[in-house]
């Protein structure tokens, strides 16, 4: 932290003395960028739009993933998903723009459904990876103590919920990665759009901000969802 | 009554696809509440052999019987205790042991108090294994077996983690079950002394392949006293190999 003021301060300091023209921001004109924006309520609205948004498409995703991943780990049938998802999970979220743009059409859903495709490929992949390296010892031993085919399963969920847990927060972290992409086409508000804005607008300062927020945001999330895994896995 | 013929089980390396026979035409005989304890060299297939009287695995070649009927799946009659307790890190101490009462549909609170209690863990019950110091998981996991009251119980080195006084208190809470259930044991250990303490019969087995080498059966009373039997001893290390 310390470090990052003082990197911050010699940049400034060198923006004074050699002044980089328009392109480059200096720290201050950042400062007072993220302030007017915060001033006007504008910055609120922005991390809002953006929140939502990765709530919604996160929250589809994982849920879509969990279940899927379940399905593949359970075998039988469910391998039929094994293939298409991993030939689609190195595809960039950038590349599915012009499909969810034909199947949702400009706007919202369109949106949430790039942030709901990026946190889908990895929670699927992880719930399926801990589901699969849960220990037979303790499926064997429940067997033993009597437990049904049913506990059994619950034996499973149990041991494979903090990996199940890590990769939603994976997922959502991923979500947060792609926001740019997601509001790339339609997005009027959001972190995302300031980003954008330092192009769009010339206004390279504000891509800091957003930049800032998307980090601020992210990282705010990460910490929400540890601390949601340590509440349901305290025992771990 | 556990009758074991001609059992045959190897293993083949990951790294080197080696073949590793850990039991080789194994055979064994043990009465129906007889206590029995298996001294052997480590890495010769005593694990091995409890797993498949447990039905946690199956031999390559052979006859794995209890009461008259080959062991072809896990049942609770049979209970393993395994030498890594194997204890449910999301449950605590007590929901550990009552884990297979729950499990039969005959959930017991008090029952579970009890153990808690006999097996030195009063107080414990609420913590969760990771909590717990590698004793207390051991008297755990053997609390939890005899919780459900199995016909046939195989502990594989269950007191190996215990200091020498937790031992001998575990040995004689073992020996008092044991005695009330009527239950049949076989018991791997290490501890020749453990051995005669607590078993009808004791057999040693050689390096992998197993195979019996030799059988001793003590019978003088119980409770016995430590270091009780040196004749016993004697003939037991005869067999050991240095
Ligand atoms: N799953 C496995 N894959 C490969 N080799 C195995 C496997 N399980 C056991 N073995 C090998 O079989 C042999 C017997 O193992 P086992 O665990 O039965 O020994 P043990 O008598 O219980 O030893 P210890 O007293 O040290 O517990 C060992 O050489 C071991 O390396
Ligand atoms: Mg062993």
């Amino acid at each position: 932290m310390r470090l990052l003021l003082l990197l911050l301060a010699l940049w400034e300091v060198a923006g004074r003395v050699w002044p980089p023209g328009p392109l480059v921001p200096l720290p201050s004109a950042i400062v007072l960028d993220a302030a007017s924006l915060l001033a006007s309520g504008e910055l609120f609205v922005h991390v809002l739009r953006s929140a939502v948004r990765v709530a919604l498409g996160g929250g589809v995703g994982a849920g879509v993933g969990v279940l899927v991943g379940v399905a593949l780990a359970a075998g039988g049938p469910g391998r039929l998903f094994d293939v298409p998802v991993a030939l689609a999970r190195p595809i960039p979220s950038l590349a599915w723009i012009p499909l969810t743009l034909l199947w949702f059409g400009v706007g919202e859903g369109q949106q949430i459904a790039i942030l709901a495709l990026a946190t889908f490929g990895v929670v699927v992949a992880g719930t399926r990876d801990a589901i699969g390296a849960v220990p037979t010892a303790w499926l064997q031993a429940a067997e033993n103590l009597g437990a049904s085919r049913g506990a059994r399963l619950g034996v499973r969920a149990q041991a494979a919920l903090p990996g199940v847990l890590a990769s939603v927060a994976e997922g959502f972290a991923a979500a947060w990665f792609v926001l740019v992409a997601a509001e790339f086409v339609s997005a009027t508000e959001g972190l995302g759009v300031l980003v954008l804005a330092g192009r769009d607008l010339i206004l390279p300062a504000r891509t800091f901000v957003g930049a800032a927020g998307l980090a601020a945001s992210a990282g705010l999330t990460a910490w929400a969802l540890r601390a949601l895994r340590g509440r349901l896995t305290r025992w771990a | 009554m556990i009758r074991v013929r001609g059992v045959s089980r190897t293993f083949v390396e990951a790294r080197t696809s080696a073949r590793v026979p850990a039991l080789d035409g194994f055979e064994l005989e043990v009465s129906r509440g007889e206590f029995l304890a298996i001294l052997g060299p480590s890495g010769c297939g005593k694990s091995t052999l409890l797993r498949l009287l447990a039905g946690f695995d199956r031999a390559d070649a052979g006859l794995v019987e209890v009461d008259g009927a080959p062991v072809t799946a896990i049942s609770p009659r049979r209970l393993l205790v395994s030498q890594d307790p194997a204890l449910f890190p999301w449950l605590t101490a007590a929901e550990n042991i009552g884990f297979g009462l729950r499990a039969q549909g005959r959930a017991d609170p008090a029952r579970v108090e009890a153990l808690l209690v006999e097996f030195g863990l009063a107080g414990a019950g609420g913590r969760y294994p990771r909590e717990l110091s590698g004793g207390m998981r051991q008297r755990v996991a053997l609390a939890r077996a005899l919780a459900v009251r199995p016909d046939v119980l195989l502990l594989d080195e269950p007191f190996g983690a215990l200091d020498a006084l937790s031992r001998e208190s575990m040995q004689a809470l073992l020996e008092a079950t044991w005695l009330a259930s009527g239950a049949t044991v076989v018991l791997v250990t290490h501890s020749v002394d453990e051995a005669l303490r607590l078993a009808d019969r004791v057999v040693v087995v050689s390096p992998r392949p197993a195979r019996v080498v030799g059988s001793v059966v003590v019978e003088s009373a119980r409770p016995r006293r430590a270091g009780s039997h040196p004749e016993l001893r004697e003939r037991l290390m005869g067999w050991a190999v240095p």
